[in-house]
């Protein structure tokens, strides 16, 4: 009785093991149909393995090439700069007003620094009302510049908290108080 | 000493001209396509690069290669299944080459028919008969690269080699 095809098959692939292997080799050495099937398998297999001749040469020493190199053939990183972004355009715009303000108020601080500022506002009993605010080394010039008004001016000079004055020379008219309370 | 005869681990570039027919031929059979099987090659074998306690066992690292890819080239199926339709007349040409007698030409046909027989199977089909003919493993290591039993494998092989038998019998293949 011929073996299953399937049995052939793995017998064919030497998946046979050795007692079974021996019996099947035994029948097919008598059995035309089991032989007409191996000889199919086999030219099956030729085939499937006839192969160009070194038909894998030339793909190994690309990829050999590709390997050294690290070279990807068809992955070609774009630098962060070149690459397309694509936004919606309400995005877009609002990105574009956010840019605006900050470049508008960058600027704004950039004169501050340099410049000074001035506020004119009107003043509630009449007139007009300036306020400066100037570096360090621009107060003597800016004093200097109002002594040479005409118009009638009062000046408060605000400093800041974190300046710290330190009193030089004599307190004359602290000394003037605290005398008369000496005893004679 | 390693099964390779090598007292230390041999070169990269022992091991890479020993396996790449190997890998190149079973890339080339499940994909159908020497530009993707080349790619999987390159990734297979770069994997490897970093993979150096590999390097001394030749057949560990076969089996190892041939398993990545296996787990490469689904990927590659999944893709090629959606463009089979637009893309089998290509696939048919991209494994042949330009000779000129007429005997190369049928030898040619009839590898194109063996490919195209190939590409005919299904994956679960086309890899285990790949796997076997191309890169000689056994029913227990193909078994346990696609995680199925030992009696499935041989299931499988023997429905994709009678599939490709009856395939290249009809298409009258060329046999030498």
């Amino acid at each position: 009785m011929c073996p299953d095809r399937q049995i052939l098959s793995a017998y064919f692939d030497g998946e046979i093991a050795a007692p079974w292997g021996r019996e099947i080799a035994a029948h097919v050495a008598t059995c035309e149909l089991c032989r007409a099937q191996l000889s199919r398998m086999e030219g099956t297999r030729g085939l499937l393995t006839e192969e160009e001749a070194q038909g894998w040469w030339a793909p190994m020493e690309r990829v050999r090439l590709r390997i050294i190199g690290h070279v990807p053939l068809e992955r070609h990183t774009v630098p962060a700069w070149r690459r397309q972004v694509s936004l919606p355009l309400p995005v877009a715009l609002i990105a574009a007003a956010l840019l605006l303000t900050f470049g508008i108020t960058l600027a704004v601080l950039a004169t501050r620094t340099n410049m000074g500022y001035i506020r004119v506002t009107k003043a509630p009993a009449g007139g007009t009302e300036y306020q400066f605010a100037v570096p360090y080394d621009k107060v003597e010039a800016l004093l200097k510049s109002m002594g040479g008004a005409e118009a009638n001016i009062e000046s408060v000079m605000t400093i800041p908290k974190s300046v710290k004055l330190i009193p030089v020379g004599e307190p004359r008219m602290g000394k003037a108080n605290e005398f008369p309370r000496k005893k004679p | 000493m390693s099964s390779t005869g090598y007292a230390h681990p041999p070169p990269f570039d022992v091991v890479y001209e020993t396996l790449f027919p190997i890998i190149y031929r079973v890339s080339l059979r499940v994909t159908g396509d020497r530009e993707v099987a080349e790619d999987l090659c390159h990734d297979a074998f770069i994997k490897l690069m970093e993979r150096s306690d590999l390097l001394a066992d030749i057949q560990q690292s076969k089996y190892w290669l041939i398993r990545v890819v296996k787990n490469l080239s689904l990927n590659n199926e999944k893709r090629r299944n959606r463009e089979k339709a637009a893309y089998s007349k290509f696939s048919r040409l991209s494994v042949t080459s330009t000779e000129s007698s007429e005997k190369q030409m049928i030898r040619e046909m009839t590898r194109a028919d063996v490919q195209s027989a190939l590409d005919a199977l299904p994956y679960n089909l086309r890899v285990p008969l790949v796997f076997r003919e191309y890169a000689d493993l056994s029913y227990k290591e193909i078994g346990a690269i696609l995680r199925i039993s030992e009696s499935n494998v041989k299931v499988r092989i023997f429905r994709a080699r009678e599939r490709v038998g009856k395939a290249l019998a009809e298409g009258d293949a060329y046999v030498s």
